[in-house]
């Protein structure tokens, strides 16, 4: 019972002793209740041990030989539940209390669980505890926590209670007590008065073994603290923590009076608002930035406030005067300053000097020139938390202007928007506030994205690069969106945008945001060092009265990545709770961590680079975990959460993929190579099964093959990522190619295609057949020259690339080129290319290249025999309506010797049985133009004939045809067929031939091998 | 024409290599009913030839007037229309396509086809409602959700039509569809066949093909009779009369295969791992399968490595080829192959040579 009591007053002590205090020491009280506004009792120093946050060894010390195995157990119940039953086989046993005749105390580390109690209520509960009291020497217990040494055991007061000596008999610890004395006379040495609540009064002799314990404490310190201090709060924490976990367990009326007396609920403003930086020495981003923000929106000054300070400080301006003179050699450049005073001083000067002048128009022309700067819009970019809106309103406010804000919230499509940024810099508030705006666009990036965003955009950018027109074009008049100049009474209206415009983003590479990064001046924000953002959050705890220590904060600084804002969040959050910002809480749930996405470059970066001694970024130095594997662990969380915030994996595998064999890493067997590779076909392989069979909660594991790369290739020089292109552009080719390959087979006859896929046509088609239509054995010479046995074999290789469908083009069909004589210098190409498909780099096909004449040659050929065959389709069908062919017939049927076409020409000639006018352009261009000449000038003949290679072989050139009139309406058809095709075929069936040059002349005749 | 397609045989007498499939064939169809078929063997064995042979054997020289169409299917899947267009290959008996060519949509055309094939239903000689025979190319590459449907439509459809299944590997072709079927496996020709063949056609053209050069031609052409005949007659292009010690041409991307096989060996690094990347990343934009790329490179890999490794390197070339089949990126599993040899190789030079 009474060891209830001493711990009660033990707690007592703590609340008024919290541990953040230096000196741990348990003062016994006399009065009770304590008023609560009680100032802390004097410190008496037992000299136990001097550190404060010692904790363990001094309690080892008091202790004595406890053992060290109850010491994590029992601590975790010691005093609660030895309240509860003192016949509790866990509590007796696990007790170490300390004894003074009378009193009981426990040496607990449960002091921060009770702090939130107030004194009030343990006085409370203390009385009920007296009224049950046995037999005490004093009315009032009294702790007094005298620390004794391991070898200075002491006896046991004789007048102790039975239940006390049953429990320390359990326990088995002879533990430090001392016998307060009625009299101050019977303590020898010094001693100190304790004064009961009945008044009774009592000495206690302070202690001796102090001297012991410094002793055992300077041998301590020898080695500087077995353990780091760090290690040791966290350890005390976890143990605080254990036992508020035991504690939770048990209900105990304390926490019903804890709740009584629950902080009461009024409102509270956020601290974010609170403590904002309300001046620009109070800014916490970073000192350059801030400067430079502040600068440019200086250079705003002379532009909005120019006319102002000439009507306001005059003296000020005469005095400046002279300074202005000094700098008016060099006026023009003075005017961008980069110092406010000198932007200031200039437009002063300037608008006092040119007030008297006449020429106002040069004063506006060369203020829109100088007085504002090169960038009319201030983009500013970083991560959230970092401080943008404030320096933003801040510097604004610093600078004298009215902040108008547009964020997020607000409505943004491009109309609404563009009329709000019209107000803004147009109007000016009525109302009191008659500062210029300065418009603040908030989270530029975030709701403006997608079409209409994009519009938002541009109206905005509309409005900053109108200017820019405009002052092309001077004399143009005012437009809407453009302001009329501050100082109006200088009668000069100028368009432009006059105010200044400050556009802040998270993303600076948001699609929407391109257009607008090149005109606007960019600031990224970096992340402020983590002591200045911990001497401001200590600050501000400091006037919140909130209780906490720097390695906390600093902990919860990087763990926010310097976000102060939710770093005030979570302290106020805890503040409210009456909790205490412990390091161990800083990784776990109780503070959420930002979810933030990383770019894709950040991630490749994390994945190449090892950082050196992750120590400078502050989580190993902040936080020490006490297991040494937990550092990895904490690594492998944090690899984890980054990978899988950004979740396109593919991407990022792909960017391994291509970047891995790049990196320098120490490799001399390839094995990590091998390994490396592994993973990402492991990585592959399961993404695709995820996608087939749409199991997406296997994607939980994708990052895990990333660790695993890391693992073995993460290096300490910075990696140079590059944005793998190959793969992508490899499919796409790809692609590009199996659809060439099956329009290839498309084109084919029927009968060739029906045997062949497509994969076969690449794989064993290719090679041979180009080989085959490639013969080294073809002489480029006309026709006519050719030997039988050679005329044969070209007819085969005709027929063979009629059936495959290929023939020689020109490769851009859609360019045409004017002049004739050009035609031979753009060689001839396979169409379709197969000849792509046996191209490699650094590798020459082995078929043989054919000479241009001779790809002329052969595609004139192919042309011609498949004019013919189209003519001998059309001949069958016709033939199917007309069973008996008449001789003025389109006559198709009759060259079914195809090849021998030729020759059956000549005799054709020769016999004027059968004539053949083949009118064949065989080279594209010319024939091209003249088809396009055909149109108009099929009644008007024109004497131009173009050159071409077949000309030259030509013999008896001119054959012209004079066709009967049945011929002539053939023709005609037969023109107005051919007319999409790019040659031009006319068989005529005659019996008597003409040369009829004025119908014919335009096109260039070929009477091939006659 | 090509010596190929000239000398096809058109019928099922005809045939020279696979005389006993194509006996067993004829006498299959003797009734004037046969089966649904499946063929499935490496690709320039011969499948297509008796198919096409077979196909006149049943309908008669009808069944070679062939025309081509591109065919837009239009096909309701429940609330939405899906179009697909595919290049079918048709006579007035059969119809011939490709329907992996549809995609993830091969599912639907499959169906449609032979529900619109059962609808009209062509008379037969006899009067008798006949059937038309639909052929299926590259049925391994159907998706297996066309392959389910396929299983289905294929009893309930089968008085209209037959199908014949035509694929390289049966393997990818599920159970159930196999077991509805005859399989027909067709062997590549043995090189002896080839070289028969090869006589056969030089005898036709009147040319003189000396033996050796025959059995060069089997045999760089890896018993593949298509390409066999195919280099017999770039061969003659390039040279004739012919010489025993002709150079034999082999395919461009099979030379460039050799060259990457020599990259390989001459130096193991990241560095001309990085090469041999691009080169693979070549190979596989000439649309040459991965498999084939990987088989090839082994080939030419066994032929420059110690016999003490072969097995080993066999095993892994296995292995990777087998987690090829699993995933889609072909490009990692390659490269790991190429990064695992290095690794191998150099370890074993390092062994041998210190």
């Amino acid at each position: 019972m009474e060891e209830a009591d001493l711990d009660e007053l033990e707690w007592m002590a703590c609340q008024q002793f919290p541990p953040e205090e230096d000196e741990d020491f348990y003062d016994g009280y006399d009065d009770v209740p304590p008023p609560p506004d009680d100032p802390p009792r004097p410190v008496i120093d037992i000299g136990a041990v001097n550190s404060s946050t010692d904790d363990s060894s001094r309690k080892r010390l008091w202790i004595g030989e406890d053992l060290a195995s109850q010491e994590s157990s029992g601590n975790a119940g010691t005093a609660k539940k030895s309240r509860g039953s003192q016949s509790d086989p866990l509590v007796t046993s696990s007790k170490r209390p300390l004894f003074i005749p009378g009193m009981t105390s426990t040496i607990s580390t449960q002091r921060s669980v009770f702090l939130s109690s107030s004194p009030a209520v343990i006085s409370k509960e203390k009385h009920v505890h007296n009224g049950k009291q046995s037999s005490t020497l004093f009315e009032e217990p009294l702790l007094l926590p005298l620390p004794a040494s391991v070898e200075e055991p002491r006896p046991m007061s004789p007048s102790r209670d039975e239940e006390e000596v049953e429990v320390i008999k359990e326990v088995e610890v002879p533990l430090p007590c001392k016998l307060p004395y009625r009299r101050a006379a019977d303590i020898d040495g010094e001693y100190f008065s304790i004064t009961g609540i009945d008044g009774d009064r009592v000495y206690a002799a302070k202690s001796e073994p102090a001297k012991a314990s410094n002793n055992a404490s300077t041998v301590r310190s020898k080695d500087l603290l077995g353990e780091p201090i760090a290690k040791m709060i966290e350890r005390l924490e976890r143990e605080t923590f254990e036992q508020v976990i035991a504690a939770s367990d048990k209900k105990i009326h304390l926490e019903g009076d804890t709740n009584e007396t629950a902080p009461s609920t009024e409102h509270e403003d956020l601290w974010v608002d609170k403590y904002a930086p309300r001046s620009f020495t109070e800014l916490l981003s970073d000192e350059q930035t801030n400067r430079e923000v502040l600068r440019w929106l200086k250079q705003w000054d002379s532009c909005v406030f120019g006319a102002k300070i000439h009507s306001t400080s005059e003296e000020v301006l005469t005095s400046l005067r002279r300074q202005a003179t000094q700098a008016h050699g060099n006026g023009k450049m003075g005017g961008r300053g980069s110092f406010n005073n000198t932007v200031n001083m200039n437009a002063s000067f300037r608008s006092d000097r040119f007030n008297s002048d006449s020429a106002k128009n040069l004063v506006t022309e060369e203020k829109s020139t100088l007085d504002r700067p090169d960038e009319k819009v201030l983009l500013l970019c970083g991560p959230p938390g970092l401080g943008k809106t404030t320096l933003a309103h801040v510097v604004a406010r610093h600078c004298g202007y009215r902040v108008v804000e547009i964020n997020a919230s607000d409505d943004r499509v491009a109309a609404t928007l563009q009329a709000k940024i019209l107000d803004a810099i147009q109007m000016k508030s009525v109302l009191g506030d008659n500062r210029p705006n300065c418009l603040v666009i908030d989270e530029i990036d975030g709701a403006l994205s997608g079409a209409e965003g994009k519009g938002a955009i541009d109206a905005l950018l509309e409005i900053i690069n109108a200017e820019k027109k405009l002052s092309l074009g001077k004399e143009n008049e005012m437009e809407e969106g453009f302001v009329r100049k501050n100082s109006r009474k200088k009668g000069a209206p100028v368009r432009r945008l006059s105010r200044p415009v400050i556009c802040i983003c998270n993303d600076l590479y948001a699609p929407a945001l391109r257009n607008l990064r090149q005109v606007a001046r960019v600031h990224v924000f970096v992340q402020p060092s983590i002591s200045r953002v911990v001497s401001r959050l200590k600050y501000i705890c400091g006037r919140e009265g909130y209780k906490t220590n720097a390695r906390a904060l600093s902990a919860l600084a990087s763990h926010t990545e310097c976000d102060i804002r939710s770093c005030l969040n979570t302290l106020q959050f805890l503040n409210r709770k009456k909790q205490n910002l412990k390091t161990m809480d800083v990784g776990s749930q109780v503070i959420g961590r930002k979810d933030m996405t990383s770019s894709i470059f950040d991630i490749w970066g994390e994945i190449f680079h090892k950082r050196k001694g992750r120590a400078g970024k502050g989580m190993r130095g902040m936080v020490e975990i006490p297991e040494i594997g937990n550092q990895d662990h904490k690594d492998f969380v944090r690899r984890y959460g980054l990978f899988s915030n950004h979740g396109d994996y593919d991407l990022t595998m792909n960017g391994v993929h291509e970047n891995i064999l790049h990196m320098r890493y120490l490799d001399p067997s390839l094995h990590k190579t091998v390994e490396a590779l592994e993973w990402m076909g492991d990585s592959e392989i399961f993404s695709f099964h995820i996608m087939a069979k749409q199991q997406f909660h296997l994607l939980a594991y994708q990052p895990l093959p990333l660790i695993a790369i890391r693992g073995l290739v993460a290096q300490q020089e910075r990696p140079d990522v590059k944005w793998p292109k190959l793969h992508q552009s490899c499919r796409t080719e790809q692609a590009v190619k199996k659809e060439m390959l099956s329009s290839w087979l498309g084109a084919m006859t029927a009968s060739i295609s029906r045997s062949l896929s497509p994969i076969c046509l690449g794989l064993d088609m290719v090679t041979p057949l180009l080989s085959i239509i490639t013969p080294p054995t073809i002489r480029p010479v006309a026709a006519q020259l050719l030997t039988p046995k050679e005329k044969d074999e070209v007819t085969q290789l005709v027929d063979t690339m009629l059936g495959f469908g290929i023939s020689y083009r020109h490769p851009k069909q859609g360019m045409l080129k004017a002049n004739y004589g050009m035609e031979g210098q753009s060689a001839l190409a396979l169409d379709p290319p197969i000849d792509a498909l046996v191209k490699f780099k650094d590798y020459t096909p082995s078929y043989h290249q054919l000479s241009s004449t001779l790809c002329q040659m052969l595609a004139h050929e192919v042309e011609i025999e498949r004019i013919r065959r189209d003519g001998a389709i059309r001949e069958s069908k016709m033939g199917a309506v007309n069973p008996t062919p008449k001789p003025n017939v389109v006559g198709g049927s009759i060259k079914k010797d195809d090849g021998r076409t030729k020759t059956a020409l000549k005799s054709t000639e020769s016999s004027s049985q059968l004539s053949k006018e083949e009118t064949v352009v065989a080279n594209k261009k010319s024939d091209v133009s003249s088809s396009k000449i055909i149109p108009m000038q099929q009644e008007k003949p024109q004497p131009h004939r173009p050159t071409n290679f077949f000309e030259r072989f030509k013999k008896s050139a001119q054959t012209g045809v004079t066709a009967d009139v049945k011929a002539k309406e053939k023709l005609a058809t037969l023109q107005r067929d051919s007319r999409p095709i790019l040659y031009r075929y006319h068989e005529v069936l005659s019996l008597q031939f003409n040369r009829c040059n004025e119908h014919y002349g335009t096109y260039t005749r070929l009477s091939v091998e006659c | 024409m090509l010596w190929v397609d000239k000398y096809r045989p058109r019928t099922l007498d005809k045939v020279m290599v696979h005389k006993e499939e194509a006996t067993n064939l004829k006498n299959l169809i003797a009734q004037g009913d046969c089966p649904h078929l499946l063929f499935y063997g490496p690709s320039g064995a011969g499948k297509k030839t008796l198919i096409m042979a077979l196909l006149r054997e049943m309908f008669g020289p009808s069944a070679e007037k062939v025309k081509v169409e591109n065919k837009p299917w239009k096909v309701e899947a429940g609330t939405r229309k899906i179009e697909v267009e595919l290049t079918t290959v048709s006579s007035n008996h059969h119809v011939e396509l490709n329907p992996s060519d549809a995609g993830f949509q091969d599912r639907y055309v499959v169906q449609e086809i032979i529900k619109e094939m059962a609808k009209n239903r062509p008379l037969d000689v006899a009067g008798n409602r006949g059937f038309k025979v639909l052929v299926l190319n590259e049925v391994d590459k159907l998706s297996k959700e066309a392959q389910h449907s396929l299983r289905r439509t294929m009893e309930k459809y089968s008085a209209a039509c037959r199908l014949i299944l035509c694929c390289n590997s049966a393997s990818k072709v599920i159970e159930a569809v196999r077991s509805r079927c005859l399989n027909i496996r067709i062997n590549s020709p043995s090189r002896e066949d080839i070289v028969d063949v090869l006589t056969f056609v030089a005898k036709k053209e009147n040319l003189v093909l000396p033996p050796e050069l025959a059995g060069r031609i089997a045999h760089h052409s890896n018993r593949n009779l298509r390409r066999s005949i195919l280099c017999l007659e770039a061969c003659k292009v390039k040279q004739y009369p012919f010489t025993a010690d002709q150079e034999v041409q082999t395919t461009d991307w099979e030379q460039f295969i050799v060259g990457l096989a020599n990259d390989i060996v001459t130096e193991q690094s990241p560095k001309k791992l990085f090469q041999v990347r691009e080169k693979l990343y070549e190979l596989l934009v000439n649309c040459i399968p991965p498999e084939v790329i990987l088989k090839r490179l082994l080939d030419e890999l066994m032929k420059k490595l110690d016999s003490e490794l072969k097995h080993e390197v066999c095993h892994w070339a296995a292995f990777y080829e087998h987690r090829m089949q699993q995933g889609q990126k072909a490009i990692f599993h390659l490269e790991a192959f190429v990064a695992k040899f290095m690794s191998i190789y150099k370890r074993f030079l390092i062994d041998t040579f210190g």
